[in-house]
């Protein structure tokens, strides 16, 4: 059983009817993930309401849980639906009068509804709650009994794990060791005819190795001394002549053998200790004993023989360094499946809610919920537009530093170290700083940019769409007539590499025989790698051929052949053999010569600057760093004019800036229309 | 199944302490075997075994040992009574409320599928909340056709034998039938699409006949087979009984849930064959008949604990399934110090025209018999099998007469021996409210069952608010009026006078209330409300002077003939046989009623010796028998039966020799 759907209406951020929440979940580890106040928290409360967690059984209905519309009206109605799926006969058995039965499948629906009340005329106000059954909420009401079997294991965020570790009435660890195969094993203790070996004690079961400890303590000559003093010297002294009582000393310890074994569990404690086996207090942190605490909530939830398996976490990363993050996800991964030490575990359910781009990314796709506005969007099989393929992709890729695309208001997509290093100095030259946007950039590395973006495409366009903006920036990768000669790739028009089926560049003319059909050869290009743009994903596609190459055409020309000859430079000047602004000097006459050699012309100008990274006497990552600390010092200067410098910028960079920060400009044509819902969301 | 939750043991020392708890100081090998048998098997109780004790006894036990926490004991009982004595008696044991919550059920059959199948199926479908009750349903009916539409199609049912009232389904598709055959056209006709429709509107309303209910439940189990392992997994044990009483359908469900034979379930099946009178003759349970004919696997209890070996001597006979070789043992009454072991059991002969003298005769004998303090042990019944007036005139000197109980005395009223739980009215619910409260001193059930009443009432005139479904309808009803401030006043003031302050209700108080309740109602339905609807609901009723299950059978004084004799009297209660099923009674009188025949005709020749068992005997007469069983097997002390002549004209001299010797004392009454 596990829980795979969740309906929110009237809670926290969630509104009601269009502006409810839907949220299905896969069976095993799901993560919930999305930028603050994206609703992580709701969902989690949401689920702690409707099914109960063991941790306090029973919290209240707060008045501030009741959602608040725009116009700031409160809502009266809370309703929570849980739908629990895959039921086994033991939880049919269970459930067997909440059923519901649906085209062939059984599942379990739970309908919390929170409604506010208040008195006529008076203060009072109070809160009715009903938990039924039934798709509607119309079935029978969930008596206490029956919804403890659905109390789920809760751990909140920045939990003190140590404390809870630690003996007393009630632990975490005696629940947990109650469950333990083999704990109640062992031989009576006869007071008779005590232990006579070590192997006899050995021997004893839980209680008697307690009785037999509480039955020396007695006899021990302290005690027996400390208990007649108290009897003989004080109580006596204390009581009148008819009063029988008596002072004795004990363990205590009564009721049932149930109870007896409870309370000796109970004075148990889990604490860490390093090889030497000393058991230092203190050196272990925080993190340290979380990772003991969730291991423990796991053999718990994997041993109970009944109820629902469900695991809530919150930020599970809290106290974690990255290593541990990681091993951590792998490890709710296996408890997940039943796999950690015995076959016997059952399969877990964990739902997770995450800051952390390294547990983000050390989950599979399928298996993670993006929380959006107050839209939840499973990137699950069939929800999102990335195939099969696709998936075991990312799953190899996405790793924790793409991960954080997750947590954006806005995505860049990139190709390469280039656009990575420029693209955050341009922005921030032309007004729109990505930090303070909130937009993240992906650098893809050459392949895959477009199963990157898929993720933030829904396979049902008809439902409300992701919001954030996602940007893809590609290379048209179409070299001007005159380069291949440049760069040596062929000498004159006839060389028959021009013919070569097998080449691997593109120029222009090979689009066409005069300049329109060129024109629409390109269009078509361009077209076709923009093809899959849809919903809040577009992709900008440089004017020409690289992004190297089109700033320096549009017009950062001198800019960008200085950053080549630093490039060039670089190991000198890290050495200290040359000096920078030597560089510098030498690129400015370098840079005059090299316009009067091109006759002024641009195109030709930028082809002679790009063979400085084709021919790789520049490295295109170095050159970025130098040529993004370049604009940043321009854009620091006296009377840098914004509008000016955004002019001399190549348009499909401009375009992708503005569009991953939500500033989008009007589609041409226009795209297709957004659902309502999905407008009214944002 | 490997993983069947285990049933406990039970142990000597448990029956020791369940014994000690219940005072059971006479558990002889059969009552301890019956309460340490975890496997299936089925149990024929005689009368005044001490069954519903037993049955206590057992679950007390398994209660204290239950260790499942989602796995529970299924007890079906036949009727609401049976229920609520077997769920009222374990809450007086220290562990018995245990199995009245989850995961235990303890209900009759009927709640049994409707809260685990019926009800889950018509949720999963769509269906609205249902309001089973045949009366509703009927009404609800009746209103589908409208006008000269209803007039020919209730004139062409009558021409066919039948009414609305007869009209049922058989299946999900709501396929017509009528409650005893199939529906008279095809399927393709106007008058059948006519009824289909009024099956359609009144499902899609919610209304259904109590039957219907098991359509529904057929249907889950039919399409999600899988159920018969998650409620045999639910329920290990399940513990029936009055299993005599279930009929073909129900024994059919019952079985497709919890399997018998291989072991899912362990199905412990308790009642007495002998005693089944409920079911009409020609369902006979033949599918798993009751008790079961596996070796091994029925037992039987034939010691009856509230009679002495005499009353079981001349009921053995009329047993239809003989008892064990020995047959039917008397050890009672419990209670032996009072009890004094004598031969005047009574045989009265009367004319065949006149019942003169039969209740009196009854009477003096028992205060000859009896002084006053040991009559006072019990209730003196004088039953009959008939107990319904004729809608013929019958009168002395008719062949049929005496043909019901009324004829032996003319102021018997069958309508008050029936307990009304479901009022036909709303006033009736205020009657039953008020009474309810004098009984409990308690307001809470009252107003509770006033409120049950209300939205019956909202139910005719439209949809009720869906809050309404919800079992603490008294709160619901002020939740769903509060937005009316007005009519949450008039309704608070109805509760506050009637229910609190007490004001007997009168006719004349009652039709001023009604516009007022009728506008309650519609502000307690979502939509429109027909306000001309319910009328009936709404008509004044006389509070029914009697409530035997409200006020307990001392109480009442009708139905009571006084027998004097000097300055002695006895009270002699008359009823039907069905009625005092299950009772205990000081002495009984089974009266002869006609049905086709003289019953007294037809069973003399089991009271004389002539006959014993049911073999061979038409179905009317196996009814018969079993029915005077039931009565001739109540008694703790004494036990009657009134003859008509005609039953022993044929050799009366040899006759009234047979019964002497059979133990009989015989009073004549014919001149």
């Amino acid at each position: 059983m596990y829980l795979s759907k969740l309906i929110i209406s009237g809670f926290r951020q969630f509104g009601q009817g269009e502006s409810s929440i839907e949220l299905t979940f896969q069976p095993g580890v799901s993560a919930l993930i999305g930028k603050n106040d994206s609703g992580k928290t709701g969902i989690i409360d949401a689920v702690r309401y409707a099914l109960l967690s063991r941790d306090q059984m029973y919290f209240k209905v707060q008045p501030e849980d009741f959602h608040v519309d725009e116009a700031g009206k409160g809502v009266d109605d809370i309703e929570i639906t849980c739908v629990l799926s895959d039921l086994s006969t033991a939880d049919q058995a269970a459930f067997a009068e909440h059923l519901t039965y649906e085209d062939g499948t059984v599942s379990l629906f739970v309908n919390f509804h929170a409604r506010r009340l208040a008195a006529n005329g008076t203060a009072r106000r109070w809160v009715e709650v009903n938990v039924r059954s039934g798709i509607e909420g119309d079935g029978p009401a969930l008596e206490m009994t029956v919804r403890e079997l659905l109390a789920s294991a809760y751990l909140k965020p920045l939990r003190d794990a140590e404390r809870e570790l630690s003996s007393g009435r009630g632990s975490r660890l005696s629940q947990i060791l109650y469950y333990v195969d083999g704990i109640k094993e062992g031989a009576e203790f006869d007071p008779k005819n005590p232990p006579a070996t070590p192997a006899a004690t050995g021997a004893l079961s839980l209680l008697g190795l307690s009785e037999y400890f509480g039955h020396n303590v007695k006899q021990h000559k302290g005690i027996v001394d400390a208990q007649r003093a108290i009897n003989t010297d004080y109580l006596k002294a204390l009581l009148l002549a008819d009063d029988q009582m008596t002072g004795k000393i004990d363990l205590t310890e009564g009721g049932n053998e149930d109870t007896r074994l409870r309370q000796i569990l109970e004075r148990l404690e889990l604490g860490l200790m390093d090889d030497s086996g000393a058991q230092p207090r203190g050196k272990f942190g925080r993190g340290s004993n979380n990772i003991l605490y969730m291991a423990c909530e796991l053999l718990l939830l994997g041993r109970e023989p009944e109820g629902l398996p469900l695991l809530l976490i919150e930020e599970p990363e809290a106290h974690l360094h990255p290593q541990r993050q990681l091993r951590l996800m792998q490890f709710l991964k296996r408890a997940a499946e039943g796999k950690v030490k015995d076959e016997e575990g059952r399969n877990v359910q964990v739902i997770l809610s995450t800051h952390s781009p390294n547990l983000a990314s050390g989950l599979p796709v399928a298996n993670t919920i993006l929380l959006d506005g107050e839209t939840a969007h499973p990137l699950s099989h069939d929800h999102t537009c990335l195939s099969q393929n696709d998936y075991s992709f990312l799953e190899r890729f996405l790793d924790a530093t793409k991960a954080n695309l997750f947590f954006a208001h806005g995505v860049l997509i990139v190709e390469g170290d280039g656009e990575a290093l420029v693209l955050p100095s341009l922005a921030r030259a032309i007004g729109f700083d990505l930090n303070a946007h909130g937009v993240s950039i992906v650098n893809v590395k050459g392949t895959g940019l477009r199963r990157f973006s898929r993720i933030f495409q829904k396979s049902d366009s008809a439902k409300s769409w992701i919001s954030i903006p996602v940007a893809c920036v590609a290379d048209m990768d179409v070299m001007p007539d005159a380069a291949p000669e440049i760069l040596g790739l062929v000498e004159g028009n006839d060389d028959p590499k021009w013919g070569n089926p097998k080449r691997r560049w593109k120029a222009k003319k090979d689009f066409g025989a005069d300049a329109p059909a060129v024109e629409t050869g390109l269009k078509e290009r361009s077209d076709g790698l923009c093809k899959d743009d849809a919903q809040n994903v577009r992709t900008f596609v440089s004017d020409h051929w690289t992004l190297e190459y089109d700033l320096a055409r549009t017009g950062l020309g001198s800019m960008v052949f200085n950053a080549a000859m630093l490039a060039h430079a670089h190991d000198k000047i890290c050495e200290g053999s040359k000096a920078e602004n030597e560089v510098l000097a030498e690129a400015e006459k370098g840079f005059a010569q090299l316009l009067a050699k091109c006759d002024n012309d641009d195109e030709l100008t930028a082809i002679h600057i790009y063979q400085f990274f084709t021919s790789k006497k520049a490295s295109k990552a170095i050159a970025a760093q130098y040529l993004a600390a370049a604009i940043d010092s321009e854009a620091g200067s006296e009377g840098f004019d914004l509008a000016e410098f955004e002019a001399c910028l190549p348009t499909y960079l401009v375009d992708a800036i503005k569009h991953a920060c939500g500033h989008t400009p009007p589609p041409d044509p226009p795209a297709e229309a957004q659902p309502v819902a999905a407008a009214a969301v944002q | 199944m490997t993983d069947h939750p285990a049933i406990p043991d039970v142990t000597d020392d448990d029956i020791a302490w369940i014994a000690d708890i219940m005072g059971l100081d006479d558990l002889d090998k059969d009552r301890q075997a019956f309460l340490k048998r975890t496997e299936t098997f089925d149990v024929s109780a005689c009368p005044g075994s001490g069954k519903t004790t037993l049955v206590v006894a057992k679950l007390a036990i398994l209660a204290r040992k239950w260790q499942h926490e989602t796995s529970g004991i299924c007890v079906l009982s036949h009727t609401n009574v049976a229920r609520e004595e077997i769920q009222s008696r374990l809450g007086h044991t220290p562990v018995g409320p245990r199995l009245l919550r989850y995961p235990h059920f303890i209900d009759t059959i009927h709640a049994f599928a409707n809260r685990f199948l019926a009800l889950p199926y018509l949720r999963s479908n769509g269906y609205p909340s249902p309001l089973v009750d045949d009366d509703v349903a009927k009404a609800f009916r009746w209103n589908v056709l409208q006008g000269q539409e209803r007039w020919n199609f209730e004139k062409w049912l009558n021409n066919k034998h039948t009414s609305i009232d007869e009209i049922t389904f058989l299946d999900s598709d709501l396929s017509v039938a009528l409650t005893s055959r199939d529906f008279p056209t095809a399927a393709h006709t106007a008058t059948y699409q006519r009824a289909q429709r009024i099956l359609l509107e009144s499902a899609a309303a919610g209304h259904f006949r109590y039957e219907e209910m098991f359509v529904w439940a057929e249907c889950l189990v039919r399409e999600y087979p899988e159920i018969e392992a998650s409620l045999s997994r639910r329920f290990p044990l399940v513990l029936i009984d009055e299993m005599q009483d279930t009929s073909q359908r129900q024994t059919t469900l019952l079985a497709s849930v919890f399997d018998r034979t291989n072991r899912s379930s362990f199905v412990q099946r308790v009642g007495d064959p002998n005693q089944e009178i409920f079911k009409s003759g020609q369902e006979q349970n033949v599918a798993d008949p009751f008790p079961d004919v596996g070796e091994g696997r029925t037992m039987s209890i034939a010691s009856s604990r509230r009679f002495g070996c005499t009353v079981a001597e001349l009921a053995n006979p009329l047993a239809v399934i003989p008892l064990d070789a020995e047959g039917l043992q008397g050890s009672g009454p419990q209670r032996a110090a009072e009890f004094s072991e004598h031969d005047r059991n009574l045989i009265i002969v009367f004319p065949d025209d006149s019942t003169d003298g039969v209740l009196e005769t009854f009477g003096t004998h028992l205060l000859e018999t009896f002084d006053d303090a040991t009559i006072a042990i019990g209730d003196c019944f004088a039953v009959g099998g008939v107990h319904r007036p004729s809608p013929e005139a019958i009168g002395p000197g008719h062949g049929k007469f005496p043909r019901s109980v009324e004829h032996y005395w003319a102021e018997y009223s069958p309508e008050m021996s029936k307990s009304d739980r479901h009022p036909k009215t709303l006033v009736g619910y205020v009657h039953n409210a008020q009474k309810m409260i004098r009984v409990s001193k308690d307001a809470a059930g009252g107003i509770a069952h006033l409120a049950t009443g209300l939205k019956r009432l909202t139910r005719q005139i439209g949809q009720p608010a869906s809050a309404l479904e919800r079992t603490l309808k008294h709160r619901v009803i002020r939740g769903v009026l509060g937005p009316t401030p007005e009519s949450l006043e008039r309704y608070d003031a109805f509760v506050q006078t009637f229910l609190i302050t007490m004001t007997p209700m009168t006719e004349e108080l009652w039709l001023d209330y009604v516009p007022q309740l009728r506008e309650l109602a519609g502000h307690l339905c979502q939509g429109d409300a027909n306000h001309d609807a319910g009328d009936d609901f709404l008509a004044w009723e006389e509070p029914q002077a009697n409530a035997a299950e409200l006020e307990g059978p001392q109480e009442h004084a009708e139905n009571v003939v006084k027998v004097t004799s000097g300055d002695r009297e006895v009270s002699i209660r008359l009823g039907s046989i069905h009625q005092v099923k299950g009772q205990t009674h000081f002495a009984t009188l089974l009266l002869s009623t006609f049905q086709n025949h003289h019953s007294s005709e037809k069973i003399v020749p089991w009271l004389t010796g002539g006959k014993s068992s049911g073999n061979g005997e038409g179905i009317q007469n196996v009814s018969r028998l079993k029915q005077s069983y039931v009565a001739l097997t109540r008694p703790t002390h004494l036990v009657a039966v009134a003859l008509r002549n005609s039953a022993i004209a044929g050799d009366r001299a040899k006759a009234m020799e047979m019964l002497q010797a059979q133990g009989w004392e015989i009073k004549d009454l014919c001149p």
